[in-house]
């Protein structure tokens, strides 16, 4: 199938009446939780998880997909308006979006940020097509070999890409990687840590861990967490006038760019192309001493950028089976939990799951944009809920949500237990991300692992002597020993300070 | 006060050990046909290594960590952990009305309500609105004590 012909398949499923309720669903609930500080997208994926499992793949897909590029539109709303971000995508948008509201011009603010995701969106879904099926193409050529050395790469990336220490990100890799040995061996059956339950002979659940460690430990963090002040400011001319379409269609533009090629990265999330678009923005603007201030710009190149940087995360889940960052691989686990692996193969054996997925992303922006502008006094309202009103609802959601996977309350334990984990990691400055990613990678790379040695009669040969395999293996090292030597020097650097200040 | 760091540390420690040991025994295989316990052997391993060069770190500049303390709100923290506790061991035992009502009674009291009334009145709202909505989704909720009525 061409990709037009790919393309009207999509749209002739997604508009369908019961597929396109799903999608209106998904990016209703993913602006709600964007709005909403205290529940992030992962959480509300998780959560909202076991009420897929009646649906259809495609649906549950295009459901899940919804809440999240909804997350990253809702997210603006919070941090021009109330100084807070929604989503950790939106904390840039915190430095002029909230300064143009004190200046009244939150209406200007709100508008740019929905424009800019709505273009950012579209033209990364368009990327996304011409550069997914190509990928897939060429990823149908890998063999075991080269599909672990990928994910090594992706290991790699996520690491080096961390928000906090590189060092500690490896760490949760490692625990990740244990924690997806759990359960049955995927080659020859045998049970593993699994200290005698039936549940956990399956391996550990995604739902509870993703729930815990987002969602509970979320809640657990912001325990003391004081009420928001919203900024009580008339929100008009919602629609930017030409002098600010004029400012900010540059930065939409780069930050269009910027936003889908580090969002194909693993590790890349919607965080960095908002930072990497702000100062490119900050640094090539006439006047940089507006930035801070309320410059529009500063609203316009981030907000795309994270839209644009999620929708660019769609490719190498697509065509590779790499969830690049933990929302994605939650929509990954949701795909196997409807016996779907996504992959090179997807296109081929589901193309109503992958034309569907990249036809509602059209229809999604535009159902976004129309969310996010006429109705923006409505989301404003949703923002005046107490947090002390949400925190109980969050829980219960979490805990019914939880249990009704299998109604087994082992699950519900192991839920808190991680939440109780991802707290106490969070609080040491750890970052939760890559450890998601290894526990749902981690199957996986060990089946190719022990797949490859057995096709090369053990002999590790095989992973340098395949040019694939030992290319990207050879950039995973690249990255690898870059960062451990920044880590050293930036150790070595601070151990000094400290004995220096001792004498 | 002994820093968080080093709880963290020992368990790291203690995890890659007994994960190596534990895989060991399943059987690690053999090079050409490697074994069950093989890939977590490697990673436990390596988990050991790595902590190894964190203590080494960590005494070298443990003064640096003695800065990141951070300020905790144990007394709401392990309440609410209690409650979750309770509600996981009691779902199944008393049932989905009683365990939401009792848990989420406290459970709104902690997030800053001070009048009961408006806490039984919340609590009792969200139990119904919520048993209504999953159930509407297909989903079983255990009945608990009500069974002994009906």
């Amino acid at each position: 199938m061409d990709i037009f012909g790919g393309l009207l398949f999509g749209f002739k499923n997604v508009l369908h009446p019961d597929i396109l309720f799903y999608c209106f669903l998904g990016v209703v609930i993913g602006t709600l939780i964007g709005v909403l500080p205290g529940i992030g997208p992962i959480a509300a994926m998780s959560i909202l998880l076991p009420t897929t499992f009646g649906l259809s793949p495609a649906s549950a897909i295009i459901m899940l997909a919804g809440i999240y590029y909804g997350a990253m539109y809702g997210g603006s709303t919070t941090s021009i308006l109330v100084n807070i971000p929604g989503e950790a995508a939106s904390v840039i948008t915190c430095l002029d979006g909230y300064q143009m509201a004190k200046k009244g011009r939150a209406g200007p603010a709100l508008g740019i940020s929905a424009i800019g995701s709505f273009i950012g969106g579209t033209l990364s879904v368009i990327a996304l097509m011409f550069i997914a099926i190509p990928l897939s193409n060429a990823a149908l050529k890998f063999g075991p070999p080269e599909f672990f050395s990928l994910m090594c790469l992706s290991m790699s990336l996520i690491s080096y890409l961390a928000r906090g220490s590189t060092f500690n990100a490896i760490i949760m890799i490692i625990i990740g990687l244990i924690l997806g040995t759990v359960g049955m061996d995927p080659i020859t059956g045998f049970p593993r840590f699994y200290f005698g339950s039936s549940t956990l002979l399956d391996g550990i659940g995604l739902i509870p861990v993703a729930m815990g460690l987002f969602g509970i430990s979320e809640i657990l963090m912001n325990i003391e967490l004081k009420e928001r002040t919203i900024l009580e400011t008339k929100i008009k001319n919602i629609f930017p006038t030409l002098k600010d379409m004029k400012r900010s269609i540059g930065a939409i533009l780069r930050g269009s760019v910027i936003g889908f090629f580090i969002g194909l990265l693993p590790g890349g999330g919607g965080v960095i192309p908002t930072f990497i678009s702000y100062t490119l923005e900050k640094r090539i603007s006439k006047n940089p001493n507006e930035f801070g201030n309320g410059a529009i710009e500063g609203v316009a190149g981030p907000e795309t950028a994270n839209n644009a940087g999620s929708t660019g995360a769609f490719v190498p889940m697509l065509a590779l089976g790499i969830p690049p960052n933990p929302v994605l691989a939650i929509l990954f686990g949701a795909l196997l939990m409807h016996g779907v692996v996504a992959g090179p193969l997807l296109m081929q054996r589901y193309p109503d799951i992958f034309w569907g997925v990249i036809a509602s992303m059209y229809v999604g922006n535009i159902m976004l944009l129309i969310l996010n502008l006429p109705l923006i006094g409505l989301w404003v309202k949703v923002l005046k809920i107490p947090y002390r009103m949400l925190m109980p609802l969050i829980l219960l959601f979490c805990l019914v949500g939880c249990y009704a996977i299998n109604n087994n309350p082992i699950e519900v334990f192991i839920m808190i237990i991680f939440g109780l984990i991802g707290y106490c990691l969070r609080r040491l400055g750890y970052e939760l991300a890559p450890m998601l990613i290894a526990m749902i990678l981690g199957p996986f790379m060990e089946t190719n692992f022990r797949n490859s040695l057995l096709i090369s009669d053990g002999s590790l040969k095989i992973f340098i002597t395949r040019p694939i395999s030992a290319i990207l293996l050879i950039a995973a090292a690249c990255l690898f020993v870059t960062s451990g030597l920044s880590v050293y020097k930036k150790t070595k650097k601070k151990i000094k300070e400290v004995v220096i200040s001792d004498d | 006060m002994v820093n968080p760091n080093t709880f963290l540390i020992v368990i790291l420690v203690s995890l890659g050990i007994s994960i190596s040991i534990y895989s060991y025994k399943i059987g690690i295989g053999s090079i050409n046909n490697p074994g069950p316990g093989l890939f977590p052997f490697l990673l436990g391993s390596l988990l050991f290594l790595l902590s190894l060069y964190k203590i080494n770190i960590f005494f070298k500049k443990k003064r640096l960590d003695e800065t990141t303390h951070v300020r905790l709100f144990f007394k709401k923290l392990f309440a609410l952990l209690f409650l979750l506790f309770f509600y996981a061991i009691f779902i199944d035992l008393i049932g989905y009305i009683f365990t939401t009502f009792i848990t989420f009674s406290f459970i709104f009291r902690i997030a800053g309500y001070k009048n009961w009334f408006k806490i039984i009145t919340y609590t009792i709202c969200i139990m119904f609105i919520s048993y209504l909505g999953f159930t509407y989704l297909g989903v079983r909720l255990p009945q608990g004590l009500l069974k002994m009525v009906y």
